[in-house]
């Protein structure tokens, strides 16, 4: 398709986002879009999030800077949002604690000066929601990443470039699926 | 200079075979001196090259695989008809020559903007034509910078082989169809007087369906006799697209008869093809350039500006601001509500456009209501941000036709609702499909 596309919001769980450090152009254009690459291989430019704020905090020494975590079933999810995420950053404020929120936004890294990487969330936008929206997420983002794993031995380049890197344990992914579905039943 | 540069003249020849085109190691040379001596940097450079060369490559197309608005392509075919036109281009009159082309699998208009000479059953291979859009498909062009050959006639089928309508079930139709002949049943039925020429002509539209597909019909000969609920054998029915949908047109050459279904069974029954499609992927939606009747599921990542209270130019439809239409100047603006959003279920958004009823029905408010909200915080975009609170994030499903627009896919909603959200259904799914030595200690739970 010629011309201008949408980027897809992929659905990843906390734990996998938090194990991701791989991150890439797609061509070297400089304004190519920027892609995060995750052990089950999700090329993620953009995500979509449903899970519990748990925490937020205006850590902003001049303007006005929020962090939020945001909880799923395997682990949270941090996000930043100040100045230029203006809708997001109002969305926080406003928003009590414990909340469920959906979180439409970009994945962003950040390099430590012990190489570490570490993810964090842009959000576009932020919106109360309901309990069912939230479990609905978890079905579909299980869901999402047993299709990814099902591809992952097979000839994807996204699939192919995530073993390279991660050389991930298939196991560890079933089990954070599995968890995450556990964890559903609670609150049948 | 020289030798500094051969690795990276090494680099592209290879970069260049790669993707199968084969350039002179001289000639890439020369362009990348030049652009050096431009100071223009290396890496700009490399890059330019392999730009350059690649839209310079001539690829050959089938005529089926041919998309609008491509240049420089090689194509084979057979004219299967031609007529001779004057227009007037640029205040020049202008002699062209316009028609069909057909292959093996598929056939497409046509316009030549030189003389060849060229007579319906000729077999020619066009080097450096072009494509742009004409009626909703792609027209081969070719004019003096093409090179226009003819080959000898045992290259492709003959004429009446390649003018044969296909039989095909509605889900193969395509654009590259001239016409074909199908079995389908009336779902939709409806007559509409056109004026064609100050000529008041009564016309059939509707819509078909088999156990693949649906595709809407119009017909221009009388369809007498028959109604919502009928089988029809169709023959040599002309395809049109419309949006990126195929559309079927029964004009004197289609052939339409009536099918007793008593007697010869059918695997669709009117109420088989008449229900809502099942879900299709927003992915391979996003791959059609138009679909037909789809359902869509998925969540609503964004609503987008322009969604909420708006006002119309009562003449033209037309969305307007301060009262005033581009076309009809100051009217009496008239209000209307609708959504535009985008549905994104993982694997690819689309845009979703919702009328003022289904905005009203997956808002949750009517317009009246609305009217109120934006009276109480005296701002327009006051239903806007709230439609934003309540919608972002929310499961719909949303049925409908796809079409394709410079933004990418529209799919125009015909309803929605909220999807059955029985999950324990589609977790327990889930865990089958994961796998029983996986999962077995969990289904006890």
């Amino acid at each position: 398709m010629a011309g201008y596309f949408r980027e897809v919001a992929r659905r990843i769980f906390a734990q996998e986002f938090r194990e991701s450090n791989l991150t890439f152009k797609d061509g070297d254009d400089q304004y190519a879009p920027q892609y995060l690459l995750t052990p089950t291989g999700a090329k993620v430019n953009r995500m979509f999030i449903v899970g519990t704020l748990t925490e937020k905090e205006d850590i902003g020494t001049d303007s006005e800077y929020w962090r939020g975590r945001v909880s799923d079933p395997t682990g949270s999810f941090m996000v930043y949002a100040g100045q230029y995420q203006p809708e997001a950053a109002q969305a926080l404020v406003e928003c009590e604690t414990p909340a469920f929120v959906a979180i439409v936004g970009k994945p962003s890294t950040y390099t430590t000066g012990d190489g570490n990487v570490l993810t964090s969330v842009r959000p576009e936008s932020i919106q109360v929601v309901d309990g069912n929206t939230r479990d609905m997420w978890v079905l579909d983002a299980a869901k999402q990443t047993m299709d990814r794993l099902n591809l992952l031995n097979g000839d994807g380049a996204d699939a192919v470039k995530a073993v390279e890197h991660y050389n991930p344990d298939v196991e560890h992914y079933r089990g954070m699926v599995k968890q995450a579905l556990e964890s559903l039943k609670e609150y049948q | 200079m020289e030798n500094k540069l051969a690795p990276h003249i090494e680099e592209l020849t290879k970069a260049l075979e790669s993707i199968s085109i084969n350039v002179d190691e001289s000639q890439i040379r020369e362009e990348l001196e030049k652009l050096l001596d431009f100071r223009v940097p290396l890496d700009e450079a490399k890059r330019t090259i392999i730009r350059k060369f690649r839209s310079a490559s001539m690829p050959v197309m089938k005529i089926k695989d041919i998309t609008a608005v491509l240049k420089g392509f090689e194509v084979t075919g057979r004219i299967i008809d031609v007529t001779e036109k004057t227009v007037n281009l640029r205040g020049k009159e202008t002699v062209i020559f316009s028609g069909t082309l057909a292959d093996e699998n598929g056939a497409c208009t046509f316009t030549a903007w030189s003389d060849y000479s060229l007579k319906s059953g000729d077999v020619i291979r066009i080097k450096n034509a072009y494509s742009r859009s004409w009626h909703n498909r792609s027209e081969v062009n070719f004019g003096e910078r093409s090179n226009v050959e003819k080959l000898s006639d045992d290259v492709l089928p003959s004429m009446d082989e390649l003018t044969k309508a296909p039989i095909k079930k509605l889900r193969d139709v395509v654009n590259t169809d001239l016409s074909v002949s199908t079995v389908a049943i009336i779902l939709e039925f409806s007559h509409r007087n056109v004026n064609i020429k100050n000529e008041e002509v009564t016309i059939v539209e509707g819509v078909l369906a088999d156990e693949t597909a649906k595709l809407p019909f119009t017909s221009w000969i009388s369809l007498d006799g028959l109604d919502i609920g009928n089988t029809i054998r169709i023959e040599k029915a002309s395809v049109r697209m419309f949006r990126g949908v195929p559309s079927l047109n029964f004009n004197n050459n289609t052939t339409i008869t009536a099918v007793d279904t008593s007697t010869e069974k059918m695997p669709f029954t009117f109420e088989s093809s008449n229900k809502a499609p099942k879900p299709t992927l927003i992915s391979e939606i996003m791959e059609n350039d138009g679909m037909f009747d789809v359902v869509a599921l998925g969540n609503i990542i964004s609503i987008r500006p322009g969604s909420g209270i708006i006002i119309r130019c009562p003449e033209c439809n037309r969305v307007i601001q301060k009262s005033t239409c581009r076309v009809h100047a100051t009217v009496e603006g008239v209000k209307d509500m609708r959504i535009k959003a985008i549905l994104d279920d993982g694997t690819g958004a689309v845009s979703v456009m919702l009328n003022q009823e289904l905005s009203e029905i997956i808002y949750g408010k009517s317009m009246v209501e609305a009217e109120d909200i934006i009276q109480k915080a005296i701002s327009q975009e006051a239903v806007f941000e709230d439609m934003r609170k309540v919608l972002t994030g929310k499961y719909f499903a949303i049925r409908g036709n796809t079409s394709s627009t410079k933004f990418g896919i529209m799919l125009v909603a015909s309803s929605a609702w909220v999807p059955d959200n029985d999950i324990w259904i589609r977790v327990n799914a889930l865990k089958k499909h994961m796998g029983n030595d996986q999962t077995g200690d969990l289904d006890n739970g």
